[in-house]
């Protein structure tokens, strides 16, 4: 064989999982299984300081500044002592270490709870108690109701009929409805007995992470049965409503779905921290800039002077000068120690510490708050009150980003819309009935007319996937006008009530018969089989027999478009489907969804051949759903129209308003949805994303050419004209298809120009392509919104994604940045909540990278009058204290407190948001201004204190000479009192809190330098240089002429873009203040954002 | 698992929790901005100017010496300072240095706090700062050590300076020319039979306290002397000039001064009070003046764009 064919082979060879052996630890061991104790954290008690801390040092800043340290250990030339860098590393590092500390441990905690839940596991003679983290693959484990299963199990038999369970899946997928799963038939006539002594042998596939796909092989003796799916219990999810159930574990701890499921999210940056990294290494250079000059006059300098200066270089009575090459290594290195400082240190790990604060902020928010209509039901069936809930933010990273959303994205069903599905009206055979939910085709059958009404009904309460809650009672039915349907679909609970109310009841179904009660009496159908439906196939049927007539039914409902083509010629050409047709397509004008419900019989042999190859399909372990798919496709055909439904959906309360300010907002809004297209624009009206005044414009074309063409008239008769106006687009998933593949950038000179976009008929994967085209073609960002899985892949491409915690499950939510509870919190969160990090942030970093730039930037004009010798200014321990103590806690303050406009103007003016939209305020050109001005207060520090002692250092009327402890004492004070008034100019809003933290950094600054002159053991130097500065008139003249010049241009130039050239920031901070504050409380509450 | 279910849990519903702290909103309106520029420039402007008659009061007389011949290193000779003003006592006497880097990082940081507050040093390594003048041959024997060590202490400026009025020899007082603190605190001779080698027979001696407080700036002047009478006329300063600064291009000064509640002759202060006044008083007028001739309406609607 060669090497070839052996890799072919190998490639050929189905992955398996060895074989589990049933209930025989021995046998087990060795092969290679999972132990079922888990650990999600990172860390453990020993390794924590040493794993963390190689984390933190793959932060590139952080092994910057360890560079820095090394360079100040070693004393012969290094400008600082070790403690000024060495502090600020260590405080950083250890505030990163406590905050990954402290989520580990509570990671630590959770896990440890679920360790150590205790389990039934049989030990050969009877169930005994076992923690979970000691179950082991092949074990036959007891889980009784409630119980969250321990690891993946296969089940064997429950106490119910038929081997049937009821699992909440909500801790894995989100979904809240009770699923039904089955046991084998060859095992759930076992008893329990029989089932602990059972040999047998379990073939899985590998470990994946698919939750909803599982094939595997029971073999008992010689036989084997195939298992899929339906007998896997997941891991995190919870047994209902069902006493007891057996099965073997075959997947434990990190093989099970639930552990190849967390993955964590694909991490995404915002622009903001996208240009602080470029602007960090900006400064990076420019320092490298200054390094290079410090370094080559330097040694100018010492090769002139330096050298022949013998009091610098005396030694035991001769001269020993450095060589030039040991004196540009000696310049490099402290220069870059002593110029390390122009990039802020703690600023990371302020923003850390910031975008945390943010986002609890906005939980915290009451407006972004819901609580639920009506009164849910708990586990134990007794109502509760509905409680309020709170938005949650998943990744923080991304506040400053929503401020620059200019593209939303947002799905229909369940995030406009409330997803409760209610029964509207239905088309029977021709028909219109407008109030079937209350009766009316019951009456109609009372009346003893038919025309397809009973089968109508009979398909409703038959042909769905629902469950009845709390099912296992079902034997006395005594109220079953109080049965509850569960469903993953909210439309199948409409129909099954619809069906309910008219007396065609849904009562159960078991493996082997569906019960329904008609009109009083029961009715059991064999049930044969069930193709499910899947956003694919777009349709589901039910095959049943009579038993009364012994017929084979196939009941079957679906999208329209599907089924129609599915109808019997003799249908298709029918005068029925005609007038169906016109009711679906009036229905859909009123912004119904529409199914169409489908009906056929089946000859018995026809039947016994399906069945037959039917049955060999579900058993094959490769291909298996292709296999069965392709019988079901071929069975689904040449059916008989039964009618139509239409189910409305209500629009959520607040989402027209929220869309129209979106809009206002220079927001550009796409509705995506699978609705057809009178549909969608119908809903497109009444949520305001269409408007009357705005012209529509529609592609659906059928084929590439015909998609052209409509493009280009689109485009000459509304983009090449010279009147800009606005317009929207309705665009149907077919065209989509070809503007995907082909005329991408012609569709986006139409949709940059449109206010709004409706795209319908659109399948679920098209949708993140979409977002895809749009987001890497206009190089905007772009946000999508939605609650079902379908979303998920939207929400991840887009550059923000927001979730709504819906009906359909927490899928969508879990997947997205932002989770919110219902459309119109959007508005909030983008306008509000985003603007105001986008404000907080920018400012908090420009704020940061002034104020080390203004503050060490002295230590290199005051280098070239000490010979160049990076000799330090201020005192080291006002160094090490500066970024981590008197100027860290205002630039916090900003980040968390900061308001440029009050939250009632932004509500009442929503074009105020364009304003940060094109994040004007984090450009790199504001940026360099803002290191201009820095720049500009450098010089005028060191330049003030310098004509202060020039020629003249006499301080006081005694004739007293200061001295360079007094000069760098000096600096110090004006240089840090004027970063701290720089801040008294930025910030806007002066709460409580905000005035303790500006004003308090100065009593610090203040005190420190008090507390440090008065150490002499430890700080010689500055022993009582303080006090003697307080006690010198010139002293409190100078900082304060020093804080004017310097903060004068500032000031002066803040004044002037006012009073000038005012933005419509200045005009609603103006009218807020001279009108609305004084006349009402601030606390005023607009409608539309509520 | 992290929560994945919508917060549930009731935050207090604080005007902290919701970001409604009542806050002070301040804007750049033109009454106060024009009023605040405008009282700016009348208060700076005066003080300013008072600071620079004080400046301008001070009577500074310098002469440098090293450049003359007489005056070289290891002679004395006589530097004669005509005072044309009359100078009021106290007149302070300092000598002045330039080009010479007391603030040279490897100067600054050569000396050893500790050995100059009396303590005796034993441990070499804490000499570590005064590299490279430690010990002699920098032996480890404590009683190679230099008393005090480092470079500030060995390069201390000896010239010697007397000076006559005619044949007067004027008294010159010499307490009191270094700070109160740095006396009483931070020198102290250490015990006579301390080990060493000493380098400085007095650490408390004053003209030592001044020398080590170090310049900042390389051009300084250092208090020598304080004279408690008026002085006008020609004086004459002998000179014993001991101190070579030829190597590195270094120049020597006396300098005769007088001083003033600010201290010394320096108008910068004065100058800076005055122009930050002027802008601050011109501007307000300027904006007083466009703000009666076209003012702008604050928070008019018209001027937002959005709202056209």
């Amino acid at each position: 064989m060669t090497l070839k064919q052996r890799i072919l082979r190998r490639k050929k060879a189905r992955p398996s999982y060895p074989i589990v052996d049933v209930n025989n630890r021995l046998t087990n061991k060795g092969k290679g299984f999972k132990v079922n104790e888990i650990s999600t954290t990172k860390y453990n008690r020993y390794n924590f300081l040493f794993k963390n801390l190689y984390e933190q040092f793959r932060r590139v800043t952080n092994i910057y500044f360890l560079a820095i340290c090394i360079i100040t250990l070693i004393p012969s030339i290094s400008p600082l002592s070790p403690a000024t860098s060495l502090i600020p590393l260590i405080f950083v590092l250890v505030v990163t270490a406590i905050k990954e500390g402290f989520e580990d441990f509570r990671r630590y905690q959770a896990d440890s709870e679920s360790n150590n839940r205790e389990y039934l596991v049989w030990d050969g003679t009877a169930f005994s108690k076992v923690k979970s983290k000691d179950i082991q693959v092949g074990d036959i484990i007891k889980i009784l109701n409630h119980q969250p299963f321990p690891s993946d199990i296969i089940m064997f038999n429950t106490n119910l009929d038929d081997g049937i369970c009821y699992v909440e899946t909500s801790q894995l997928d989100g979904e809240t409805n009770l699923k039904m799963f089955k046991a084998n038939q060859e095992t759930n006539t076992l008893a329990e007995d029989q089932l602990v002594q059972l040999k047998a042998q379990v073939e899985c596939e590998l470990p994946n992470n698919n939750l909803y796909k599982f094939k595997g092989k029971l073999m008992i003796g010689e036989q084997s049965y195939s298992l899929s799916e339906k007998q896997l219990m997941l891991r995190g999810a919870k047994l209902r409503n069902t006493d007891w159930l057996i099965g073997v574990v075959v997947y434990c701890g990190k093989d099970t779905k639930l552990s190849l499921n967390q993955k964590n999210p694909p991490s995404k940056f915002s622009t903001v921290e996208k240009r602080l990294g470029r602007s960090v290494i900006g400064i990076f250079c420019f320092k490298l800039v200054l390094v290079l000059i410090g370094t080559t006059l330097g040694t100018i300098f010492h090769e002139r002077t330096g050298k022949d200066s013998w009091y610098l270089w005396r030694h035991d009575g001769y001269l020993e000068s450095d060589g030039i090459g040991l004196t540009i290594v000696k310049r490099f290195v402290s220069y870059f120690a002593i110029l390390s400082f122009l990039i802020p240190m703690s600023l990371m790990v302020t923003l850390e510490v910031v975008k945390v604060s943010q986002a609890k902020f906005m939980e915290w928010d009451k407006f972004m708050s819901y609580k639920e209509k009506g009164t849910p039901i708990d586990e134990t069936g007794a109502t509760v009150q509905p409680v309020k809930k709170y938005m949650s933010v998943k990744n923080s990273n991304l506040n400053d980003e929503l401020a620059l959303v200019k593209y939303i994205f947002s799905d229909k069903t369940g995030t406009l819309t409330e997803n409760k599905m209610v029964f509207s009206k239905c088309s029977i055979n021709g028909a219109m009935f407008n109030n079937a939910i209350n009766g009316e085709l019951y009456e109609y059958l009372q009346k003893g007319q038919d025309d397809g009404v009973y089968q109508f009904l009979f398909n409703l309460s038959i042909c769905h996937a629902a469950v009845v809650e709390n099912s296992n009672t079902t034997e006395d039915q005594l109220n079953i006008a109080n049965i509850k349907y569960q469903s993953q679909s909210p439309d199948e609970v409409a129909l099954c009530d619809a069906a309910k109310f008219n007396q065609f009841i849904f009562v159960n179904r078991s493996t082997t018969h569906v019960y329904i009660n008609v009109m009083g009496q029961q009715v059991a159908m064999e049930l044969l089989a069930i193709m499910e439906f899947s956003s694919d196939r777009r349709r589901m049927s039910i095959l049943v027999k009579d038993p009364q007539s012994q017929k084979i039914l196939l009941y079957s409902k679906g999208a329209d478009s599907v089924m129609m083509e599915r109808l019997s010629q003799q249908e298709k050409s029918g005068a029925l489907l005609q007038k169906t047709i016109e009711h679906i397509s009036e229905y859909s004008k009123e912004g119904l969804r529409t199914l169409l419900l489908c009906r056929k019989e089946i000859p018995l042999q026809v039947y016994e051949d399906f069945a037959s190859r039917y049955h060999n399909a579900s058993t094959l372990i490769e291909h298996r759903e292709e296999e069965m798919e392709r019988l079901q496709d071929e069975i689904e055909r040449d059916f008989d129209l039964l009618g139509c439904t239409a189910i409305e959906d209500k629009l959520q309360d607040g989402v027209p308003e929220a869309i129209d300010y979106l809009l206002k907002s220079n927001i550009k809004v796409w509705i995506i949805t699978g609705d057809k297209q009178e549909t969608a624009i119908n809903i497109g009206y009444s949520c305001k994303l269409l408007q009357s005044h705005v012209p529509v414009v529609i592609i659906n074309a059928t084929s590439t050419e015909q998609c052209q063409e409509q493009i280009n008239e689109i485009i000459s008769t509304h983009i090449q004209g010279q009147d800009h106006h606005k317009i929207s687009m309705v665009i149907n998933g077919e065209s989509l298809t070809f503007v995907l593949k082909d005329h991408g950038d012609a569709f986006l000179r139409i949709a940059s120009r449109c206010h709004s976009v409706v795209c319908c008929r659109v399948t679920p994967l098209q949708k993140a392509l979409i977002v895809k085209l749009v987001k890497t073609s206009t190089k905007q960002v772009c946000l999508s919104i939605g609650d079902g899985a379908n979303d998920v892949s939207m929400i991840q491409e887009a550059h923000i994604g927001v979730g709504i915690f819906g009906n359909e499950g927490t899928q969508a939510a879990r997947a997205s940045d932002y989770a919110l509870l219902r459309f119109r919190h959007l508005t909030r969160l983008v306008t509000i909540h985003g603007r105001y990090s986008m404000v907080r942030n920018s400012l908090c970093i420009k704020f940061s990278l002034y104020k080390n730039m203004a503050f060490f930037l002295v230590q290199f004009w005051f280098s070239i009058f000490s010979g160049w010798t990076s000799q330090t200014l201020y005192l080291d321990w006002l160094i090490t204290l500066f970024n981590i103590l008197y100027t860290s806690v205002p630039p916090f303050f900003i980040a968390v407190f900061e308001k440029d406009i009050n939250e009632t103007q932004i509500e009442k003016n929503p074009g105020v948001f364009k304003d940060v939209q094109d994040c004007h305020l984090f450009k790199y050109r504001t940026i360099f201004s803002w290191l201009t001005g820095a720049f500009y207060h450098s010089l005028v520090f060191f330049f003030g204190i310098y004509f202060l002692l020039y020629n003249d250092d006499v301080v006081n009327q005694w004739g007293k000479i200061g001295g360079l402890d007094m000069m760098g004492s000096f600096t110090s004070t004006f240089a840090a009192l004027t970063i701290l008034f720089k801040a008294t100019i930025e910030i806007k809003n002066w709460n409580v809190i905000v005035h303790i933290g500006v004003w308090g950094s100065m009593l610090v600054y203040l005190i420190i330098a008090l507390v440090l002159n008065a150490i002499i053991t430890q700080i010689p130097l500055m022993y009582m240089v303080f006090n003697f500065n307080m006690s010198l008139l010139k002293f409190y003249l100078m900082v304060i002429i020093m804080i004017f010049i310097a903060l004068l241009p500032d000031f002066s130039i803040k004044f002037y873009r006012r009073m000038l050239y005012p933005k419509e920031k200045h005009i609603l901070q103006e009218y807020y203040v001279m009108k609305v504050k004084d006349n009402k409380s601030p606390d005023v509450e607009l409608t539309s954002m509520k | 698992m992290s929560s994945k279910e919508p917060h549930s849990k009731r935050p207090a519903n604080t005007a902290f929790k919701q970001q409604r702290l009542k806050a002070w909103e301040p804007i750049l309106t033109p009454g106060p901005v024009i009023i605040s520029f405008i009282i700016i420039g009348i208060v700076f402007i005066p003080i300013g100017a008072v600071m620079i008659t004080a400046s301008k009061d001070v009577v500074e007389k310098i002469a440098r010496y090293d450049n003359l011949d007489e005056c070289s290193v290891g002679s004395v000779c006589n530097v004669t300072i005509n005072v044309d003003q009359e100078m009021k006592a106290p007149v302070y006497l300092y000598y002045r240095l330039e080009n010479f880097y007391q603030n040279h990082r490897r100067y600054v940081k050569s000396r050893n706090d500790d050995q100059l507050r009396g303590v005796i040093v034993k441990d070499y390594s804490a000499l570590q700062d005064c590299d490279p003048l430690k010990s002699e041959g920098d032996s480890q024997d404590p009683s190679k050590f230099y008393l005090p060590c480092g470079l500030i202490a060995s390069s201390m400026f000896n010239d010697t300076f007397i000076m006559r009025q005619g044949n007067k020899t004027v008294p010159l007082q010499k307490e009191g020319i270094a700070w109160t603190s740095d006396k009483e605190k931070k020198f102290k001779n250490p015990p006579a039979d301390a080990p060493g080698i000493r380098i400085i027979p007095d650490f408390e001696d004053e003209d030592f306290i001044v020398w080590m407080r170090t310049a900042g700036l390389p051009d300084f002047k250092k208090l020598y002397r304080i004279i408690n009478q008026d002085i006008s006329g020609e004086v004459t300063i002998q000179v014993t000039s001991n101190y070579p600064v030829d190597s590195f291009d270094g120049k020597k000064y006396i300098v005769l001064s007088t001083t003033t509640w600010i201290g010394g002759k320096n108008p910068f202060l004065g100058y800076a009070y005055v122009i930050v006044g002027c802008i601050c008083f011109v501007q307000g007028i300027a904006f007083f003046i466009k703000h009666k001739v076209s003012p702008r309406k604050l928070g008019d609607p018209k001027y937002l764009e959005f709202s056209k």
